[in-house]
């Protein structure tokens, strides 16, 4: 009867965490990317 | 010590000049005559809500007084100033801090009877509520104060001053109103929640003008 | 054993050797959480319904731990702050910074989790209770320190300033846990409005401590990702 709390509890857990672990990756990665470019010179 | 009353009389100065006071006691009753629109005319609720009310107002007007605190200050010059006086730059900034309670939060704290006849609060509370509020500004001036410092490389640093000091005025805020709502119950002693107060006032007061002298420091170097 | 503490976070002070630690723990650690996770939600999966609160009790499983890492998770950035400020350790403000946003989303969590448990509760979606209020005036702090983080253009200023703000922010925490629990003594509500339960039945306990270790895996494996990001961020400006 109540699942529906316990689905959105569970929802409201993973989807936020799997935002954050994906942003701080593309975040990550660009980083990186950005590292491994010739210095921009003149 | 005739330098610290120099330096707390020339803030007193700057905030009357600049006409904060009055901008400071007018928000307060703008916040004040917003209430009734919002939670109705009804006497009787607005009677019981009063003391919780006017605190809240205090010091959120309190919070909007805090970005004029340093920021004059340090972009013209005149913090580096304070820091080569002989007194101590946290004693200069105790100075600065008491001239802004006493320009901008007494008169705040004046209001507060008019403000409360607005919202039909019971006379015979008033003088325990503004007790209350005497014995706990002090604190949110300091931790405001903190916030100001804080904040003050920042342009248009004004809300987040008021979200940094927001958690610190949480305490302040729980004990100050239960000292109203003693008030408002006879029978309930009141000189417990004054002391609570008045001891949270008296350690920010000490140990705030470290945290703020810091964050200074951090700006300006 | 304090001083060995102390050589390998001086050998780790060099941000090269400690992204050469981090490459090597990433992965591993990244795998160690997931696996923690996913036991623990297996064993979630078979806790029994309990005695009041039926099959929602499951709900305390995210609940109670994200609460445990939003609190964590200012510990962590406080501590990292001290490094910074007080013993000027390289890489206490990267540490501070990578971990803030981890902390502010478990926070999150916290609050919505929270409102969603004691909805079937006591049928409101908000309640002033002593642990929910002082969480949401914990998602404050973070989200004033991380705006101070943001709001500074010099980022060297922007560290001391944001360090300063943790350590001072952090005697605020168990000052507002309790006045918090004495306000909230005070004006009890009808319902007895309390997220805390009595000692945990084993059934119960298990599955909490290993969602728990999960949490807080996860925590160390985001913020290592984004240490590793704010070093390379570090390395970019310094270039530029």
């Amino acid at each position: 009867m109540y699942d529906t709390y316990i689905y959105l509890s569970y929802a409201a857990t993973f989807v936020p965490l799997a935002v954050l672990i994906g942003v701080s990756f593309k975040q990550l990665n660009e980083a990186r990317r950005l590292v491994q470019l010739p210095a921009e010179s003149d | 010590m005739s330098l610290f009353m120099t330096l707390c009389g020339a803030h007193i100065r700057l905030a009357w000049r600049g006409g904060q006071t009055v901008l400071a006691v007018s928000f307060l009753f703008i916040a004040v005559t917003l209430l009734p629109f919002g939670l109705g005319p009804e006497l009787k609720l607005l009677r019981a809500l009063a003391p919780g009310l006017l605190w809240v107002v205090l010091a959120i007007s309190l919070l909007t007084t805090l970005d004029k605190l340093f920021q004059a200050d340090f972009e013209d010059g005149t913090l580096d100033r304070l820091r080569l006086l002989p007194l101590a730059f946290e004693a200069a900034l105790l100075a600065k801090l008491c001239g802004h309670f006493l320009a901008l939060v007494l008169p705040l704290i004046l209001s507060v009877p008019l403000a409360g006849l607005l919202l039909n609060i019971d006379g015979a509370r008033l003088p325990l509520l503004l007790a209350a509020m005497v014995c706990g500004a002090p604190a949110l001036v300091m931790l405001g104060g903190i916030g100001a410092g804080l904040a003050v490389s920042v342009r248009r640093g004004g809300l987040l001053t008021v979200l940094i000091a927001m958690p610190f005025y949480v305490p302040v805020l729980i004990f100050g109103a239960a000292a109203s709502q003693a008030a408002l119950a006879t029978g309930t002693a009141l000189w417990p929640y004054l002391g609570i107060l008045a001891a949270l006032s008296a350690a920010t007061i000490l140990l705030a003008p470290f945290a703020i002298a810091a964050a200074l420091r951090v700006a300006q170097d | 054993m304090l001083k060995a503490l102390e050589n390998i976070s001086a050998h780790y002070a060099n941000p090269t050797r400690f992204m050469a630690l981090a490459a090597k723990w990433h992965a591993p650690l990244w795998g160690l959480a997931a696996l923690c996770l996913a036991y623990g939600l297996y064993r979630v999966a078979y806790v029994p319904d309990d005695y009041q609160q039926g099959a929602t009790v499951k709900i305390m499983f995210v609940h109670v731990p994200a609460a445990w890492m939003a609190l964590f998770g200012y510990s962590f950035i406080f501590f990292a702050s001290v490094a910074a400020l007080v013993f000027r350790h390289p890489l206490g403000h990267v540490a501070a910074r990578a971990a803030a946003p981890v902390g502010a989303v478990f926070t999150l969590i916290a609050l919505v989790t929270g409102s969603l448990w004691g909805q079937p509760m006591w049928g409101t979606w908000w309640v002033w209770d002593a642990r929910l209020t002082s969480v949401l005036v914990l998602f404050f702090i973070y989200l004033g320190y991380i705006a101070l983080w943001q709001a500074i253009d010099e980022p060297t200023r922007a560290a001391r300033a944001a360090s300063l703000l943790a350590i001072v922010g952090f005697i605020n925490v168990p000052i507002v846990k309790f006045s918090v629990d004495w306000w909230n003594t005070l004006h009890q509500p009808a319902s007895v409005s309390r997220l805390a339960r009595p000692a945990l039945h084993a059934d119960f306990l298990y599955p909490l401590l290993i969602m728990g270790l999960g949490f807080l895996l996860l925590f160390l494996a985001l913020t290592l990702t984004r240490m590793q990001m704010e070093i390379l961020r570090q390395k970019l400006r310094r270039r530029s």
